[in-house]
């Protein structure tokens, strides 16, 4: 049964879930709403940060053994939670120049917050599946929101044939692990150790662990992530990239770490070769910079997965650090290409978001060009920069958990990302502008630019005091 | 055997079911092979309530008939499919898979069938007639997985909210 003093043990998500509904409400009730509901869904998002804060070192199991509530689950969901954050403050002036500036984004955008939640904290398969769909769900209409555009409804119907057939293949699995273990409890399902060597079992986890490798991105299932990062709205291409992935790995570290089948091992160490080799090659061809953030968003995968890989007690900590320096630089990355893309003419496709537009961004507009230096340079692995600590956990769980071959490789398969991240900073500061100067006009009022100012201090912050990441979220030194 | 209501109306029922499917696959019009596999799945959904199991029987009322049902059909009419010659040039693929599937299914039915007869699978118990009944999912959904269901009708409610948006909106 419910108890209403478990409600009060998962304030976040329930502020998350209430106020979902309450935009719905505001906005039927309410003429000229979308600025009010903006701030709204800001303060719930707020309100839910600080909230989380207080459950740190307080391990519980609620709702009828439902929800575990961790400190790893809330350090993930906080991630998660600073993800949405930058991308609701991002949306503002990207849909209100898309021309589509609705009540329901903001309700959506939280709807696919609460399932993100829901999967993290879920200690049931079903509530993991459910949180799955809701999620997923809102992540379909988000891809096919600009429905005026046709590569946003191309995104988003390529987006949900993949998606649902992937469904597919995790209830496949939860019937498999339902069946051998007779439950759907993931406590009942750990606790017994014989279940875990069980090879049906092992089948089932394999399926579910297929799925979220789809939703994450990890070679051979990142086919759909070009296509559909690069027709959805590029704000919500951002809020994928980060915020989804964060949730699908969130999700599958626990049980990986838990059922710790050892000959998965192996294989996650080749996936996650193969995922850096794909997407750090591919991005060296593309000529549009959603397309190449998207191939780097598939490589980054892959150094996610060399600390899935290494499967010990670094493994967590440097997946969490990486996701947060992830979050900040990859969706501040895209919020710039956001808030340069030009505004909506009723054509197929996006303008301004081929690489020959970035070049002589310097000198046209220094400041956005020198945010997106940093991002860029945060995203290569350079030092001062987030990123680099990011990379730096993660390689150290797989040397610690001897894999010296695998960190070897991914040193040197990141060393080619850093050739075309770099390559867009030539051509911002090193080539003659192809666009007339004077041309372009930017306020400061755009509410991206507050997003990416955000996405600026978060990458340098971390990047500066590594520290300050394990002391915020209560991580304990191994 | 026993003569009683159960035995005719698992007789009446079979038999319908299995003219039904035929009707459905001899017919020439989709339409109306369509309007047979639905009587089809009305009687075997009665065949459920004979095995007392009142919510598979619902589900397959609700879900096949009412859902899956309607979209073959407007797929059918959307699709005008009228000239049987122009499908059938692509079916020599097909019709190989399709010989081997049934093949397949017809083993494993039999082997079913002849272990049925033969004793090796004994009745169900009665905790496992309980579990089919709808009384006795509605008191589980409402106090054991009372979470999850709340759970559904959030998910429920935002496809609904996705839907009406990318369907509905109104653009200037």
């Amino acid at each position: 049964m419910i108890q209403i003093k478990d409600l009060l043990e998962v304030l976040p998500l329930l502020i998350i879930a209430f106020s979902a509904i309450f935009i719905l409400l505001l906005e039927v009730s309410i003429k000229k709403s979308e600025t009010v509901i903006f701030g709204f869904s800001l303060i719930a998002i707020l309100a839910a940060i600080a909230t989380s804060f207080n459950y740190f070192n307080k391990e519980m199991i609620i709702f009828n053994q439902f929800l575990r509530i961790s400190n790893a689950s809330l350090t993930f969901s906080v991630i998660i939670l600073i993800s949405m954050l930058i991308t609701v403050i991002a949306s503002k002036s990207y849909i209100e120049k898309e021309n589509v500036n609705f009540g329901e984004y903001y309700s959506m955008l939280l709807f696919a917050l609460m399932g993100m939640m829901l999967m993290i904290f879920a200690n049931d398969i079903l509530i993991i599946f459910i949180g799955l769909e809701l999620m997923s769900v809102c992540f379909y209409v988000l891809a096919g929101f600009l429905r005026l555009r046709q590569k946003s409804n191309e995104s988003a119907l390529k987006y949900f044939l993949l998606g649902a057939f992937m469904t597919g293949f995790i209830l496949y699995g939860i019937a498999l692990i339902y069946g051998i273990t007779g439950t759907t409890n993931l406590t009942l399902i750990f606790s017994d150790a014989k279940v875990l060597t069980n090879y049906v079992f092992i089948i089932g986890t394999a399926l579910l662990i297929i799925g979220f490798m789809f939703k994450i991105g990890v070679f051979p299932f990142h086919m759909w992530i070009p296509d559909v990062y690069d027709g959805a709205p590029t704000v919500v291409s951002g809020m994928l990239s980060t915020a989804g992935k964060i949730a699908a790995v969130g999700t599958i570290l626990p049980i990986i770490l838990a059922v710790n089948i050892l000959n998965f091992k192996i294989i996650f160490s080749v996936a996650a070769v193969a995922t850096m080799l794909y997407g750090n090659v591919i991005a060296l061809a593309q000529t549009n910079i959603k397309r190449l953030l998207a191939y780097s968003s598939i490589a980054s995968a892959g150094y996610i997965f060399v600390g899935v890989a290494s499967m010990n007690e670094f493994a967590l900590r440097g997946i969490a650090y990486y996701l947060i320096a992830y979050t900040f630089m990859q969706l501040g990355a895209f919020i710039i290409v956001a808030m340069l893309e030009k505004k909506d003419d009723g054509s197929r496709d996006y303008k301004n978001v081929d690489l020959d537009f970035y070049k002589g961004l310097g000198k046209r507009n220094p400041v956005i060009a020198t945010f997106m230096t940093f991002f860029l340079f945060s995203l290569a692995g350079i030092p001062p920069f987030a990123g680099f600590w990011g990379k730096y956990y993660l390689f150290f769980a797989a040397i610690k958990s001897n894999q010296i071959w695998l960190a070897v490789v991914a040193i040197l398969l990141s060393l080619i990302g850093v050739y075309y991240y770099l390559k867009i900073i030539v051509y911002m500061w090193f080539s003659e502008s192809l666009e007339p100067v004077s041309e372009e006009k930017f306020s400061f009022s755009d509410t991206g630019f507050a997003a990416t100012v955000l996405a600026v201090i978060g990458t340098i912050l971390f990047g500066v005091d590594p520290n300050l990441f394990f002391s915020l979220f209560k991580f304990v030194t191994p | 055997m026993k003569f009683d209501l159960e035995t005719v109306l698992f007789f009446s029922l079979a038999v319908m079911a299995i003219g039904s499917a035929i009707m459905m696959i001899t017919r020439k019009s989709p339409i109306t092979s369509a309007l047979y596999l639905i009587l089809n799945f009305f009687t075997v959904s009665g065949l459920y309530l004979l095995l007392k199991a009142q919510f598979i029987a619902i589900i397959q009322v609700l879900v096949y008939m009412g859902a899956i049902m309607v979209l073959f059909l407007f797929v059918i009419m959307l699709l005008n499919l009228q000239d049987e010659k122009i499908l059938k040039e692509k079916f020599t693929y097909r019709k190989i898979t399709a010989v081997l599937l049934s093949i397949f299914l017809f083993c494993l039915l039999s082997f079913t069938i002849y272990f049925g007869f033969s004793g090796k699978f004994t009745a169900m118990s009665d905790k496992a007639v309980e579990i089919g009944t709808a009384e006795f999912l509605g008191s589980e959904l409402f106090t054991n997985f009372s979470f999850p269901f709340e759970l559904a009708s959030f998910l429920l409610l935002a496809a609904i909210v996705g839907a009406v948006v990318l369907a509905k909106k109104k653009f200037e």
